[in-house]
Parts: structure tokens; C-alpha cells; sequence
């Protein structure tokens, strides 16, 4: 079953067009098409347009696709022996679908990888230190990472393999900063954190927005939360794109709201949020 | 008593260099994740090339042996562009396999150009030892132990200092994470190829010295497998460890058990390595993961 059948036909781009944003477009996502081993068909004409100085949420079910939208932008798809077999991807108005992570992360793409992959055996600053990409500027970085994430720095020679989950969660985050970043592809941050914890990281990255001139293209499941910091929401369903917006009519949209939020009203969702949970993702899955 | 500390010394000098041929082991499976069967080819090969540049050539020995481990670096470097570039990402069986046909390649091109015979380096060190406190040291160990005490410290900098030491730790933790983070994989093994190529040749070369030049390095140079396993296989400190605990371990068998069992020399290492193995499973400084989430 297909949640808004008129989704596959929708003209591509049609819906990127109406980011209307005043900024610089930063990331065109142009119809691509992604294979994993050269035939599993895992994308199909997904479209997606990041402005600068915006938080553009990608939402969707397990197993639509969106770790497969960051890693193709991010070039990372490439190691998973996946491949961007048609459309392209434009970053700064320059074709980047055929270079490799390490190049992309110089152009300013950086990813932060699903399930916080610290380096565990290493320190807090030797992690962000791998992150670091400029020799000459590595102090300042490194100090400005501690400035945002300030539990960080209270810790820097810890091993990080035992650290709390939230802790690594902004770990992570903060080594991806030490590349400066112009665009963050952030993957599943709030994925088994308290959602007080989740509020503080997203607050944290809103910040980093408007401070360090950054866009950020978020991934998650926790839609509600996604979407309370973002300017604009893409909803995916089977490697498709079915719907987009504006973050604030995504939340008022009756579709997302009952299907994908699971939520008419709030009192409701919390005393049946696991049937609720099972039925959407029934739903989503169908 | 005399007996004892003169077992340990030989038992150190040539536990070192054991340790020195795991070390090159350790750093190539780190990064790359491959297991290299041909290490001890490498470190038969790094001696050959020491004879060849000091002995055929005449090149003084220190120069030597700098000439031949710069040469092996950039063996090492051509040997992943070629050989094992092309197979990331394929199963590991096939990647063993790729060095197990590496190795006898190796092999056959020694024997090709140098037969099997036995040389040796044109005598560099004194002939008198130096003693101290009744123990005998020959100038080859005294030398064979402070070069690997340099690659020792030179290697544990190098890891713990440079930026590019820790890239090679991220990698070796987890690529695709490194990979993300802007750590350009391809280099790193690369590198990592050229520093174990070049630490097997070192290996090698103090090999030669202190027993011969010869076909059957290769097969001392595989002791690198039990040190490696011994001392835990993602453990440079282990590699270093773990080459003493059997050089000296080896030595002291040979003294105090041999006479009686023929053979237990070489055995006592394996005897100990599964014991080890039984407590310890990852190694006595391997890496456990750590579980947490
Ligand atoms: N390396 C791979 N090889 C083959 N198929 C893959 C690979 N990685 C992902 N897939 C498939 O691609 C589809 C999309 O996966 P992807 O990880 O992008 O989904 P997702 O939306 O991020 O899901 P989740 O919310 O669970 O993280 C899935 O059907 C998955 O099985
Ligand atoms: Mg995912």
C-alpha cells in the first residue's frame, strides 16, 4: 500500500522548488537513482535541495532509504559497494556524485554516521583530532568544539569507549565540526537518547546553523522532534521521495500527522504509543 | 646462575627481533585487516638485499642497511598498489590466499637470484665480546637489540604523536567511520604496507647478522605468528612483549630441557601460546571490544 499514492508521480523537483528560502542553494539532489552490487535498486529519482543556513529533516520508516540519500551524497556509498546510477548531485554548483568521501569532506560535506561510531579505543581530543583536517588551525577548532560541547572538554583523555551514549552523540558531532563543515549530513542523533538529551543536542545544532554558517541535512525517526527544529522535511517511503515541505506544515499535515506521527493528540500517543508504533510502521512498511 | 643470565640475554636479543618481525605484522593487519602470510618472506627478502647492497655492491653496512629498509618501504608501497588495492573489499579468504601466491613468488625470485646458499654480511663488529658480569655478549646481539629498542620507540612515537599515526589508529578501529571523517583509507594502507615491508626488512637484516643469510629466514621470519598471536593481534606492545616472552622462553628451553627432550626448544613457544590462548583468548594485550551502548 502506497501512504500518498500521488507521490510517484509527483514532477520531479517540483517540490524542491518550493523551498523557498531566501539563502544560496547549497546541495541539489537532481532525480538520482541508486544501486547497491549494480542491481539492487535501493533509490529511485529521490530529489532534495539544501539551502544554506538550513536545517532540512529527511524523514521516513526503517529501511527507506535515508542512510542511502547521506551516503550517496557524502560519497561513502561508494565503500558499500553501492553506486549513483543515474541523476546527479550538485554541491555549490559543482557535479560531486563520482568523488570520494575524502574529497568531499575537503569540498565541505561531511557525514556523521548512524549509532555514534566513535574511535573507542582513542581519547576524546585524539578523536576530534582525526577529525581535524587543517594542520594550522587545529587549536582553535579543537577549542571551539569544546566551546559547543563543554562536557567534551572536561573529559579530553578518556577513552571514549565507555562513555554515555549522549556523550559519544556529541562526540561525534563535534569531530565532524573540526572539518568545518558547510553541510552536515547528521544520521539518527536522537536514536536511544532521553529526550531531554535530545533537545540539548538539537539545540546544539540549531546554534551551530546560525553560528558557523552550516546547513544541516537530519535524518530521523524521532519526526516530531526533527521537525520542530527544521526549516523543511522531505518524507521518504521506499526509496522515494512522497512528500515535502516546510517543516512547520509537514507538522500540521494531516497524512504525517496520523501516519507518521502517530499522533492525533498527544495524551492519546503516549498510552498507546507502542500499538501505535507497530501500526504505523506496518503501515509504512506495506 | 650464570647459565640463567646468559639464556635470558640471547634469549632478549633474539626475542627482539622477534618482536621487531611481528611489529611489521601487527601494523599491516591493523589498518588493512589483512592477515600476511609472506611476512616472513619479507623479512627473508630485507636480508638479502642488506648482502646485496653491502656485500656485491660494497656499500658500508649502516648504509646498508638504510638502502635496503628505504628500498623495502617502497616495496611495500608498490605491493598494495598492485597486489592488494584491487582486492579491498573481497572476501578474506581470497585475500590470504593472495599472499599465501605473494609469498612463494618471493620465494621462488630468491632462489632465483640468489640459490639457496648461505652468506653472510663481511664482518663489521669486533670479534671480542664484551662481558658483563660473566655474561658474554657478542657486539651483533648488543647491536641486534639496540636497533630494535630504536624501532621500538620510533614506531610507539610515531603512533602516538604524529597526526598521521593516529588516522592509522582511527582506520584501523573503524574504516568506514575514519572514512567519513575525511581520513583518506587508500593512503593509509599504503602506508602502512611500506613501514611493515620496512620493519620486516630491518627484521631481516638483524637476522642475518646475528645467524646467516639464508633461504630459511623465512620461516624464523613466521615466527612473527605465534608473537603476534601471543601478544594480542591489534597490539603493537604486544608484538614488542610478546617477542621477548618466547625469545627468552626458546632460549631457556633450549638450555635447561633440550638435553633431556630433543625438540622442545622450538615447542615451548607453541606450549605457552596455548596456554595463554586458554586464559586469554584475545591475547595477552588484544583488544576486547568494547560493549556499550
Ligand atoms: N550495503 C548494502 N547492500 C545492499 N543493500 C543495502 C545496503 N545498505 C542498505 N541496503 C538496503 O537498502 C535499503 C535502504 O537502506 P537504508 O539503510 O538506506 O535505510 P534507512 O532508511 O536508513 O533505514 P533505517 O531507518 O533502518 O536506518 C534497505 O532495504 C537495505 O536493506
Ligand atoms: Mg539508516
Amino acid at each position: 500500500m502506497e501512504l500518498f499514492p500521488s507521490g510517484g508521480s509527483r514532477k520531479p523537483l517540483e517540490g524542491a522548488l518550493l523551498n523557498q528560502s531566501l539563502e544560496e542553494v547549497l546541495l541539489t539532489v537532481n532525480n538520482i537513482e541508486v544501486k547497491y552490487l549494480g542491481v539492487i535498486l535501493v533509490l529511485r529519482g529521490v530529489y532534495m535541495e539544501v539551502r544554506e543556513r538550513q536545517i532540512v529533516s529527511l524523514l521516513g520508516a526503517n529501511g527507506a532509504g535515508k542512510t542511502t540519500v547521506l551516503k550517496a551524497i557524502s560519497g561513502l556509498l561508494k565503500s558499500e559497494e553501492g553506486e549513483v546510477t543515474d541523476g546527479k548531485i550538485e554541491f555549490l554548483e559543482e557535479r560531486v556524485d563520482k568523488k570520494n568521501p575524502e574529497e568531499l569532506v575537503r569540498l565541505g560535506i561531511i557525514q556523521i554516521l548512524e549509532g555514534r561510531r566513535v574511535f573507542q579505543h582513542l581519547t576524546i581530543e585524539e578523536n576530534l583530532l582525526v577529525g581535524s583536517t587543517n594542520p594550522a588551525s587545529t587549536k582553535t577548532d579543537l577549542e571551539k568544539c569544546y566551546g559547543y560541547f563543554e562536557p567534551l572538554k572536561r573529559m579530553q583523555n578518556r577513552i571514549t569507549g565507555y562513555l554515555s551514549g549522549g556523550e559519544q552523540q556529541m562526540l561525534v558531532i563535534a569531530r565532524a565540526l573540526m572539518a568545518r563543515p558547510k553541510l552536515m549530513l547528521l544520521d539518527e542523533p536522537s536514536m536511544g537518547l532521553a529526550p531531554l538529551l535530545v533537545q540539548e543536542i538539537f539545540g546544539i545544532v540549531s546554534s551551530l546553523m546560525k553560528d558557523e554558517d552550516m546547513s544541516v541535512l537530519l535524518v530521523e525517526q524521532n519526526a516530531l522532534a526533527a521537525l520542530s527544529i527544521a526549516d523543511y522535511g522531505y518524507v521518504m517511503e521506499s526509496g522515494k521521495i512522497v512528500l515535502d515541505g516546510a517543516a512547520n506544515e509537514l507538522r500540521e499535515n494531516e497524512d504525517v500527522k496520523e501516519f507518521y506521527l502517530g499522533l492525533s493528540d498527544l495524551g492519546k500517543r503516549r498510552s498507546y504509543r507502542e500499538v501505535k508504533h507497530y501500526k504505523r510502521r506496518k503501515r509504512w512498511l506495506g | 646462575m650464570q647459565m640463567i643470565l646468559q639464556g635470558i640475554f640471547t634469549g632478549l636479543a633474539v626475542g627482539a627481533i622477534y618482536g621487531l618481525c611481528a611489529l611489521g605484522f601487527v601494523i599491516i593487519y591493523k589498518s588493512t585487516g589483512i592477515l600476511n602470510v609472506a611476512q616472513g618472506g619479507l623479512v627473508m627478502l630485507g636480508s638479502f638485499l642488506c648482502y646485496t647492497f653491502s656485500v656485491t655492491i660494497g656499500f658500508p653496512m649502516w648504509l646498508s642497511f638504510i638502502a635496503s629498509v628505504a628500498l623495502a618501504f617502497l616495496l611495500g608501497m608498490i605491493i598494495d598498489r598492485l597486489l592488494f588495492r584491487p582486492m579491498i573489499g573481497q572476501p578474506l579468504l581470497g585475500v590470504v590466499m593472495m599472499t599465501i601466491a605473494f609469498l612463494s613468488i618471493i620465494e621462488g625470485v630468491t632462489i632465483f637470484i640468489w640459490s639457496v646458499n648461505y652468506y653472510s654480511y663481511s664482518t663489521v663488529f669486533p670479534e671480542t665480546p664484551i662481558e658483563v658480569g660473566g655474561v658474554i655478549m657478542s657486539h651483533e646481539y648488543v647491536w641486534a637489540m639496540g636497533v630494535c629498542l630504536f624501532f621500538f620507540i620510533l614506531v610507539g612515537f610515531f603512533f602516538r604523536y604524529t597526526r598521521i599515526g593516529l588516522k592509522m589508529r582511527a582506520v584501523s578501529e573503524d574504516q568506514l567511520a575514519a572514512q567519513a571523517a575525511g581520513v583518506g583509507v587508500k593512503t593509509i594502507f599504503s602506508l602502512s604496507w611500506a613501514i611493515g615491508t620496512a620493519i620486516a626488512a630491518a627484521g631481516g637484516i638483524i637476522l642475518g647478522l646475528i645467524s646467516m643469510v639464508y633461504f630459511g629466514l623465512s620461516f624464523i621470519g613466521l615466527k612473527a605468528m605465534p608473537v603476534v598471536i601471543l601478544g594480542g593481534l591489534e597490539s603493537i606492545l604486544g608484538a614488542i612483549l610478546g617477542g621477548i616472552i618466547i625469545g627468552v622462553l626458546e632460549n631457556l628451553a633450549g638450555i635447561y630441557l633440550e638435553p633431556y627432550l630433543s625438540g622442545i626448544k622450538d615447542v615451548a613457544p607453541f606450549v605457552v601460546l596455548m596456554i595463554i590462548l586458554i586464559i586469554k583468548p584475545h591475547g595477552l594485550f588484544g583488544l576486547e571490544r568494547i560493549e556499550r551502548i
